[in-house]
């Protein structure tokens, strides 16, 4: 781009100083068989021939066409990208008018065929089973659909997505109620309503997971939080026990907890 | 638009400021998941007595630096157990841990062996045991052998703890900038000095088989291309034409270079056959066509292009000729690489006027910014897929950093001393 930029202006630069410097060698030399007496040493001689030769029209002409080369290049490139974006976007287009056609389709002929059957059931059940029958590697881990969903709802709350992230979450500990990340769900939760201001709210799913949970390694965390929640709900003896409980630990929950109640107690 | 980026690193070359001590790579992690695996590796010794490196220092360090892993700090743990029979599960119960590595080593003559196994605490069982053994000299690759096979028990992706990273220092020396071409473990240790110059050098890249780099260097008065290898660091000058020799890339099967050179007037993408020393020019446009990589099949080229107006990424099949732009979101897209699964394209994006790295499904379309980090180029992914390595900017310095394909997980690598750019990560 740069480099373009700068030869269109070498480009016109040339030009310009052509036409500029020849009107003023042209009238010196028709000043000369005039003054024939008077020998002319500050311009030399064979300056003259030089200009002479090349009439000044065809130079500027020269630069012309090098700068429309130019310009016609860019506006190919300019042409170029808006016909590949469009061929793109039609692309993108069609495969979403098939698709939608698909499920229009699908819809269609299962309504057809038994009133309301569940059009998707077969294909999810299908996937189910089928991840149900491989042979966990490493148990513990969870299994691939729950953290995957746990992952989901976590996401949508990185990206501020709040209210798709509550949902997430909610869904999560109902739909795996022995999951590897119930407490981790509470624990989200009660974090989102503190910041909703539904102090309530967040002291029922911190209380959640501080009674049910208590090995969890959100634990410590919640109990802070829980002892912070009460403070605000202005209950002040169960949010020194609370704070006092978590400052007793070891980890970030507890540095937190013994400023928090350096701070406000 | 590599001569721009020439001028600009040296721009950013000059802004540093001098500082003592050696350039070795440290990390700091900055962001980890959410829920890291907690795993314990008790030290692993030779019937009592430490090993020449602590193994299981090693282990950990790979494996949180992972983000996917919570190393139990030693301190914390009730028993150094070596095999799986001596492994008490209460003790470990107790402490939260998930994971176990218990292994020992013996030393014959001049080698170690080291017998390690992966424990599952929750379900008290073994998940494998496993032999490693090498010389004395190669203790750490030992311990990034164990990391890898727990690594990829775990997570079911194979590590990337073997691998290396080479990368160009700046450094000031009585005023004058010093380049330096270097390789480290991907973990920052045992860093090896390559090439010494006081010109500028560029654009590293790894042969297939890891034992070889192409580069670019300066030192020549103008930019060319060299191949060394890592064993004897052999070098031999592969390019020294008039213009741009630049932006080398190794094909798969090791047998031929994609590079770009300007000596037909205008940055285009050529290859060039190791074997016969024969160039082939692949790309005829009056846009500046640059930074070639391969597909992971070696079929196709995937590069740079401003002949759609702004810089977007193209893919170019060898056989046919036939370009085809991949990328369509945003004004800028450059520095393609392709992980190995060959989908998953990652680049430099500007996105609201800042530089960050991307990535972007070549099937489903989807583009996703990695980094939040300012300046950010040279992206460079692990061979396992699961991490890429990129250039930026702390402070004014220039340092690595890594982020997961998920964006997931982040961490630093800051030298200790000058500005570190252009990394590129070991195939294997």
């Amino acid at each position: 781009m740069r480099v373009h930029a700068s030869l269109v202006f070498l480009g016109f630069f040339l030009s310009i100083a052509t036409q500029a410097a020849a009107p003023v060698e042209e009238r010196s030399r028709q000043h000369q068989p005039v003054n024939t007496t008077v020998p002319v040493p500050q311009t030399p001689v064979p300056q003259i021939p030089e200009v002479q030769a090349p009439a000044p029209i065809p130079l500027p002409q020269a630069g012309d066409v090098h700068y429309q080369i130019q310009v016609l290049q860019d506006e190919v490139r300019t042409l170029r990208g808006m016909v590949e974006e469009l061929n793109y976007e039609v692309t993108q287009l069609k495969a979403r008018q098939m698709d939608d056609y698909m499920d229009l389709d699908r819809r269609l002929s299962a309504a057809a065929v038994g009133g309301a059957a569940q059009p998707s059931r077969p294909v999810t059940a299908g996937a189910s089973t089928e991840t149900a029958s491989i042979p966990a590697g490493i148990p513990a881990a969870g299994s691939p659909d729950e953290t995957e969903h746990y992952s989901n709802a976590y996401n949508q709350l990185k990206a501020g997505k709040v209210s798709e992230s509550i949902a997430l979450f909610k869904e999560h500990y109902a739909k795996y109620p022995n999951g590897k990340y119930v407490a981790n769900s509470y624990y989200w939760l009660g974090e989102i309503y503190v910041l909703q201001g539904q102090l309530e709210l967040a002291r029922q799913s911190f209380s959640t997971v501080v009674d049910n949970y208590p090995a969890h390694r959100k634990t410590p965390d919640s109990t802070f939080k829980l002892g912070q929640v009460y403070h605000l709900l202005g209950d002040k003896a169960k949010a020194k026990a609370l704070l006092e409980k978590a400052a007793s630990g070891n980890d970030n929950a507890a540095r937190l907890a013994q400023s928090y109640l350096k701070e406000n107690f | 638009m590599r001569k721009f980026a020439a001028i600009l690193s040296l721009c950013l070359f000059t802004l540093m400021l001098p500082l003592s001590g050696v350039a070795e790579l440290t990390i700091e992690i900055t962001q980890g998941v959410d829920n890291p695996s907690r795993i314990a590796i008790p030290p692993i010794t030779q019937a009592g007595r430490s090993l020449p490196e602590d193994v299981s220092k090693i282990i950990s360090a790979d494996l949180e630096r992972s983000g996917l892993f919570s190393p139990t700090p030693r301190r914390d743990m009730l028993s150094f157990p070596a095999t799986a029979k001596e492994v008490y599960y209460r003790d470990w119960r107790i402490l939260g841990t998930e994971y176990l590595v218990v292994g020992k080593a013996v030393n014959q003559s001049g080698r170690y062996k080291i017998t390690f196994s992966l424990m599952e605490i929750h379900g008290e069982r073994k998940v494998f045991t496993k032999v490693v053994e090498g010389p004395t000299t190669q203790i750490r690759d030992l311990a990034h052998y164990i990391s890898d096979q727990v690594y990829q028990a775990v997570t079911g992706i194979p590590g990337a703890f073997s691998t290396r990273v080479a990368y160009v220092t700046a450094i000031p020396v009585n005023g004058k900038m010093t380049f330096q071409l270097m390789v480290a473990d991907v973990d920052g240790a045992r860093e090896r000095l390559l090439l010494d110059s006081k010109q500028p050098i560029m654009s590293p890249a790894w042969s297939p088989d890891a034992k070889e780099l192409v580069y670019v260097s300066f030192e020549t008065g103008r930019p060319a291309i060299f191949r060394q290898k890592l064993a004897t660091a052999a070098r031999e000058q592969l390019t020294n034409f008039r213009g741009l020799n630049g932006a080398p890339s190794w094909s798969p099967n090791g047998k031929t270079l994609a590079l770009v050179l300007s000596k037909d007037g205008n940055p285009e993408i050529y290859t060039y056959e190791l074997s016969t020393r024969k160039f082939t020019r692949r790309t005829t446009h009056f846009a500046i066509d640059t930074e070639p990589n391969w597909t992971p099949d070696g079929k196709a080229l995937i590069f740079t292009s401003d002949r759609g107006g702004t810089p977007q990424i193209y893919k170019l099949a060898i056989a046919t000729g036939r370009v085809e732009r991949l990328t369509f979101r945003g004004s800028y897209n450059a520095r393609p690489r392709l992980a190995s699964d060959g989908r998953t394209l990652v680049m430099v994006h500007r996105d609201n006027g800042s530089f960050h790295i991307a990535s972007q499904d070549l099937v489903t379309g989807d583009l996703r910014v990695l980094t939040q980090t300012y300046l950010d180029e040279s992206p460079t992914v692990a061979p396992n897929g699961a991490m890429l390595l990129y250039a930026t900017k702390k402070g004014n310095k220039g340092v690595l950093a890594a982020v997961s394909l998920d964006a997931g997980v982040k961490f630093l690598l800051p030298a200790r001393r000058g500005d570190v750019r252009e990394p590129a990560w070991s195939p294997k």
